[in-house]
């Protein structure tokens, strides 16, 4: 062979040697890389699991057992079910949850809306008041429900103090079964109508101030505004607020246990603290569970409604 | 006839110094009259107040003769396009143009033939249904016109409508407005900085400095007689040269009585090889070439001098390569000014 062919050999491909993996190593690499997102995620995952998912498994899965919680679990299948649902009082829970659901959270939305508008102009006053709506949301329900509780008795309470001066006679506020139910109602709603009014104040801020003047040049009524411009502008908001009173009005158990404990009469007794009786002071923990299937079923279901009925007509993108 | 006329308007927001003070104008019926100034000379404001957005401390405003003290906006004949457009998000294109015909129940065959026709002639009708936050910046534009010509009215104010537009589309929406005004003879009052929109598309242009007038009148008055400083500096792109008198003097020429400065336009400057002589009634400076922007159809060159750079204009004509050169220019292209900044006539 002389030089000049080794020239010719040299425009094939130079065979250098590079250093091999062994074929364990690359699997391992690429097993690794493959793997990362996972393990950075697993923590999270796993805190999920244990304190969601397996309690939510749980409670569906016991929900087909008798338990007092010292005996053996005996399986009845759907019995804790067709006991709920014969049971006349499940009936009247879930009328006083739906209840205080709907008037809390459509109360407490429409009273916040118009708050909002009466303290989105930023004054001094307005500061001030913006903090009074705002401390009952931040005082312990204990609090609250021990003041209200004073507040509203029939007897020495300054509601009925200031009535009997006013020539009015005394409501019995938590001691009448067809009374008790709108009194905490009441208390749900001026509990929590400052956070809503807080949260709707700083949406109005964001609205552009250009598009009132534009409103304002194209001739616009003060009401039609409001409806045009101001609610369609804040209706994520709005949306989002809602669904979250909403889901916090069908959880509602300290107010109940510190003010009524569900009575009279099961007047104000809600699902989540009929679970807590059937659970914990009847020993009933398939029944309640049950109970427990039952609430998650119909925060799920109202969700869904809700999304379904009004996701659309929320206006997304505040780009204008 | 006037169209617009400020008499003695103030403007102060809270107990501060005022921003406009003891200002007329007089818009004419008709005409695209230009506000013209840096930010903050209270040019928007002015706007606003005609608008009847802002309400003026002292003074009155008039429109086509009419008193506007009281009126309300919405009642004044006019029509605004803001700088962001200040679309309604929440409607369709064809809902943001009717929306004002609707508040004023314009019955709906009429609302339907003029929405239809505005949105033809804007170039929309198939962008009818969309929302504007489907729509490009361009189109919002078109949008935000089309919202002020439906409604007729007899003055359209704008607030620096282009500046979120790109160059090219800023450039073609200028002939667009131009055509517009042509075809509906109405009043236009256009705010804006950029002294190239204001060339271009005023018939008038009132240039404002903190809150004072300090020229008003044709562009192409404003750009061949400025009667000041600022103007002549405001101006023209690049801005006149200005140079100072003191330095001229020991140059043994002779300019007339209490020249401060002098200055003139970099489009009639001629540049010529070192060390040619001045002709008869001209000034030359030496300098160096430090700068230079080729441009397509001109050229902008940067000269250092000793009195300091001069900026030329060249039409056409090869390169001028860097290194020295005499810049000469025409004694009767030079504008002298006084120590006010006042020119001297």
């Amino acid at each position: 062979m002389s030089d000049f062919d080794k020239v010719i050999d040299a425009s094939k491909p130079l065979a250098i040697p590079i250093p091999r993996m062994a074929a364990a190593e690359r699997f391992f690499r690429s097993t690794a890389r493959a793997a990362t997102p996972y393990i950075m995620v697993a923590p999270a995952i796993l805190t999920l699991c244990v304190f969601v998912v397996y309690p939510i498994l749980y409670m569906i899965w016991l929900s087909a057992f008798r338990w007092d919680m010292i005996g053996p679990k005996i399986y009845v299948g759907l019995g804790n079910f067709l006991d709920l649902f014969s049971n006349q009082d499940f009936y009247v829970v879930m009328g006083n949850t739906f209840m205080f659901v709907f008037f809390s959270v459509s109360i407490s939305i429409v009273l916040a809306l118009l708050l909002a508008i009466y303290l989105k102009a930023k004054t001094k006053i307005n500061a001030l008041l913006q903090g009074f709506v705002f401390t009952p949301y931040v005082i312990s329900m204990v609090s609250v429900a021990f003041i209200w509780v004073w507040l509203m008795n029939s007897e020495y309470g300054l509601l009925n103090y200031m009535l009997g001066k006013a020539g009015v006679s005394g409501v019995r506020w938590l001691e009448d079964s067809r009374v008790a139910m709108y009194s905490m109602i009441l208390v749900a709603v001026w509990k929590g109508v400052g956070y809503n009014v807080i949260i709707l104040i700083s949406a109005m801020h964001a609205i552009p101030n250009q598009l009132y003047e534009a409103a304002i040049l194209d001739n616009t009524k003060p009401l039609k505004m409001f409806f045009r411009i101001t609610l369609p502008m804040i209706s994520p908001t709005l949306f989002f607020l809602t669904l979250m009173n909403i889901i916090a009005s069908f959880k509602v158990f300290d107010q109940v246990a510190l003010m009524t404990r569900g009575g009279p009469v099961n007047a104000t007794n809600t699902l989540v603290f009929d679970i807590y009786q059937f659970g914990f002071k009847f020993y009933q923990l398939g029944y309640a569970s049950a109970e427990g299937v039952v609430l998650m079923a119909v925060i799920a279901i109202c969700t869904v409604a809700y999304f379904g009925a009004l996701s659309r007509r929320v206006h997304y993108g505040a780009e204008i | 006839m006037t169209g617009i006329e400020l008499r003695g308007v103030e403007k102060a927001y809270g107990g501060n110094k005022p921003v406009i003070e003891n200002l007329d104008v007089q818009i004419e019926e008709g005409s695209f009259t230009i506000l013209l100034g840096p930010s903050g000379c209270g040019k928007s404001t002015i706007l606003r107040m005609i608008a009847g957005l802002e309400k003026e401390t002292a003074g009155e405003i008039f429109i086509n003769g009419i008193d506007m003290r009281g009126v309300s906006p919405g009642a004044r004949e006019i029509a605004m396009v803001f700088q962001n457009y200040a679309l309604y998000p929440t409607m369709t294109v064809k809902e943001n143009i009717e929306f004002g015909l609707k508040n004023i129940k314009v019955p709906k065959p009429e609302r339907e033939a003029r929405v239809g026709e505005v949105i033809e002639m804007v170039g929309l009708t198939e962008y009818m249904n969309r929302k504007p936050q489907h729509l490009s910046g361009g189109q919002r534009q078109r949008v935000a016109l089309a919202r002020a010509i439906v409604k007729k009215p007899k003055v359209f104010l704008m607030d620096e409508p282009l500046s979120n537009l790109d160059a090219k589309l800023r450039a073609q929406i200028r002939t667009d407005l131009i055509e517009l005004h042509r075809n509906l003879g109405a009043t236009f009052v256009y705010v804006t900085h950029d002294q190239v929109e204001a060339m271009s598309m005023g018939t008038d242009i009132v240039l404002l400095e903190s809150g004072r007038i300090r020229q008003q009148g044709a562009p192409e008055s404003i750009y061949s007689a400025p009667k000041n400083l600022f103007s002549a500096q405001f101006i023209g792109s690049p801005p006149m040269n200005i140079i100072k008198a003191e330095n001229l003097e020991h140059g043994g020429a002779s300019l007339p009585p209490g020249t401060v400065s002098l200055g003139f336009r970099p489009e009639k400057v001629i540049v010529s090889g070192e060390g040619r002589a001045p002709e008869r009634g001209q000034i030359s400076f030496r300098g160096e070439l430090v700068a230079r922007e080729i441009l397509g159809d001109h050229a902008i060159y940067k000269f250092k001098t000793a009195f300091g750079c001069i900026h030329t204009k060249t039409m056409s004509g090869s390169t001028v390569e860097y290194g020295k050169w005499s810049v000469r220019v025409d004694a009767k292209y030079l504008y002298y000014f006084d120590e006010k900044g006042d020119v001297i006539k």
